[in-house]
């Protein structure tokens, strides 16, 4: 293992070409990664934050928290259905609102107050009471078109400004910016906006629910669907994957992360296989003055391992520095759990790299070190 | 006492109309203190020779005993441990490792050897001073001349304080002088530590260094024991 630390030490340029390739790689799968993660977390937090088991909608609505309609009247029927714990209701409404100075898209999110399926993470000011009324939970992202506690919100084609009591984080839908407000105040702001869905009456996009502890939570959603027959209920899981194009991008994201890590399984090994190639000499004389195999091995695996953690770390760094670049509407998240699986990834695909040259090595002759052919 | 024994030994590469007889019934004994010229053309067989006595290349039939042990018996990983603390060699041209220093070239033995990382540190700083390199101790090789080069190579065949030194053409890269000087220093150090040792050479110059002289052709030993 000395041989190996001292010729990364004294051949520096050497293991940099290599270190920068995996670095270069690396950074590009952690933006990658983070583009994933932000785009996931930018569709989903909306279902994901509201602490519910599953969610209810309407048969001919197929999972969609637009097409979904679900008369009001019938959560109570719902919630009384054994094993489940607790009910809510979600109403989506896609609008534009305005502040003082400009206009921007947003979904506006009606709930109902204290029950599941409202955001989970409240990060300054309180939430709305049952009872209250015009007044809503921002999320964190609509600070950045200027909105704070006490501004009030207008959506266009309502005359009721509503009043952010609250700041959520994490409870974006489909990229859009959220306002939280009770169910009573969401009817009354979507048959202003929307006055042709006066017609429908009281309706809602999805109920969500938690159901008991001891409950099954598939065998809760076939009772639900059985007593209705109207609706389908899946889980919170499969609802987030049902959301337009969540499931496309994740497995898009993936198939690209993937061979990225391939590629610095293929650079890592195409490196080793040449140096292996070079140093045929070098490793025939040491096994001839009595080197074992797993001591050249073990050699060129630390090898390995050191440049890809020090690949990873430039990678990490560099993603980083180009982080605090990107323009805010790029929908980046460094997760360190993210960080934390594609580091190991990482050293795996080194090592892997490197072990396809193990065999080049253990087939070197010492006897090769004799009669001036090393 | 004996060092080696090298018993009707034959070495044959292929078979059928391929087959080639690099080692024909090769019988040699080497004392110990004793410094051993192997002399013969290129081709002669007697790389071959040294590889097998080595542990390096088994033979097709015969035995090689050094000191006490039967080589041909162990097993190749068995071999390798035997060779990293029982054999010492010294290869044509420099073949150090180039990215270690000259010191480093000689402590490198304490991670493939049995011997402890501090004896063989100290043996190495001995054998430095020895051999006229002490100053030179922290040069990579490429800093160092072909004659201290081939120094450092003797350096680390003896720092594991081997029983059998083998020489493979040690003069090849070197100029007439530099060669003889560098064979003197051999002699007198595998000498002076009453060490036993082989040097295959094809120059006759040389030979005047050593006990005693074998010369080989054909794969056949002319004078072996």
């Amino acid at each position: 293992m000395r041989i190996a630390l001292a010729e990364m030490r004294r051949r520096q340029g050497r293991w940099a070409t290599i270190v920068g390739a995996v670095s270069f790689i690396v950074f590009l799968v952690l933006v990658l990664a983070a583009l994933a993660d932000g785009l996931f977390i930018g569709s989903t937090g909306a279902l994901r934050t509201g602490g519910s088991d599953a969610l209810v909608y309407s048969i001919d609505g197929r999972r969609s928290l637009v097409r979904s309609e679900l008369p009001i009247s019938q959560l109570s029927a719902v919630a009384a259905v054994d094993g489940i714990a607790d009910a809510g209701a979600l109403g989506v409404l896609l609008a534009t609102a305005a502040t003082a100075g400009d206009s921007f898209d947003i979904a506006v999110i009606g709930h109902l107050p204290g029950h599941v399926g409202e955001p989970g993470r409240l990060v300054a000011g309180r939430r709305p009471g049952p009872d209250e009324r015009l007044v809503g939970m921002a999320d964190v992202s609509l600070k950045t078109e200027g909105i704070d506690i006490g501004d009030s919100v207008t959506l266009t084609g309502s005359s009721q400004p509503v009043e952010v009591i609250g700041f959520v984080e994490d409870s974006q839908f489909l990229l859009a910016d959220t306002l939280w407000v009770p169910l009573t105040t969401w009817e009354r702001l979507r048959f202003e906006v929307r006055p042709e869905t006066v017609g429908l009456g009281s309706v809602v996009q999805a109920y969500p629910i938690l159901v008991d502890d001891r409950a099954d939570v598939a065998e809760v959603a076939s009772a639900v669907d059985a007593a209705f027959g109207t609706t389908e209920t899946v889980t919170t899981d499969e609802a987030i994957l049902s959301l337009p194009g969540v499931e496309q991008q994740a497995s898009t994201f993936t198939a690209i992360i993937g061979v990225s890590f391939l590629v610095v399984g293929v650079v890592i090994a195409l490196f080793f296989a040449l140096i292996t190639l070079e140093k045929r000499g070098q490793f025939a004389i040491l096994k001839a003055i009595g080197s074992s195999n797993p001591l050249l091995l073990t050699g060129v695996l630390v090898q390995a391992l050191i440049a890809t953690v020090a690949g990873y770390l430039g990678g990490f760094v560099l993603s980083r520095l180009v982080a605090l670049v990107l323009p805010a509407a790029v929908p980046v998240e460094f997760l360190p759990s993210t960080a934390r699986s594609l580091f190991l990834a990482t050293i795996g695909m080194g090592a892997a790299g490197a072990a396809f040259s193990f065999r080049r090595i253990i087939r070197i002759d010492p006897a090769s070190a004799l009669g001036g052919e090393a | 006492m004996t060092a080696l024994i090298v018993d009707d030994v034959t070495k044959v590469y292929g078979e059928g109309h391929t087959e080639v007889r690099a080692l024909c019934n090769a019988s040699l004994e080497l004392l110990d203190n004793e410094f051993l010229a192997l002399l013969g053309p290129s081709g002669s067989g007697k790389t071959t020779l040294l590889s097998v006595i080595g542990g390096l290349l088994a033979p097709t039939s015969g035995r090689v005993t050094i000191g006490d042990t039967l080589l041909t018996q162990l097993s190749r990983k068995e071999q390798t441990r035997f060779r990293a603390n029982r054999v010492g060699f010294v290869f044509q041209g420099f073949n150090l490792v180039p990215f270690l220093t000259a010191r480093e070239n000689l402590t490198v033995m304490a991670s493939i050897s049995d011997g402890s990382r501090a004896e063989i540190e100290e043996r190495a700083d001995q054998l430095l001073e020895e051999l006229g390199l002490a100053e030179r101790h922290d040069n990579l090789p490429e800093q160092l001349s072909g004659g201290e080069r081939q120094r450092v190579a003797i350096g680390r065949a003896l720092v594991s304080d081997p029983d059998l030194i083998l020489v493979d053409e040690p003069t090849a890269s070197l100029d007439t002088e530099l060669g003889t000087q560098v064979v003197q220093l051999l002699a007198s150090e595998i000498k002076s530590r009453g060490k036993a040792g082989i040097m295959v050479t094809h120059d006759l110059r040389m030979v005047e260094y050593t006990d005693r002289t074998v010369r080989i052709l054909d794969g056949e030993l002319l004078n072996g024991t």
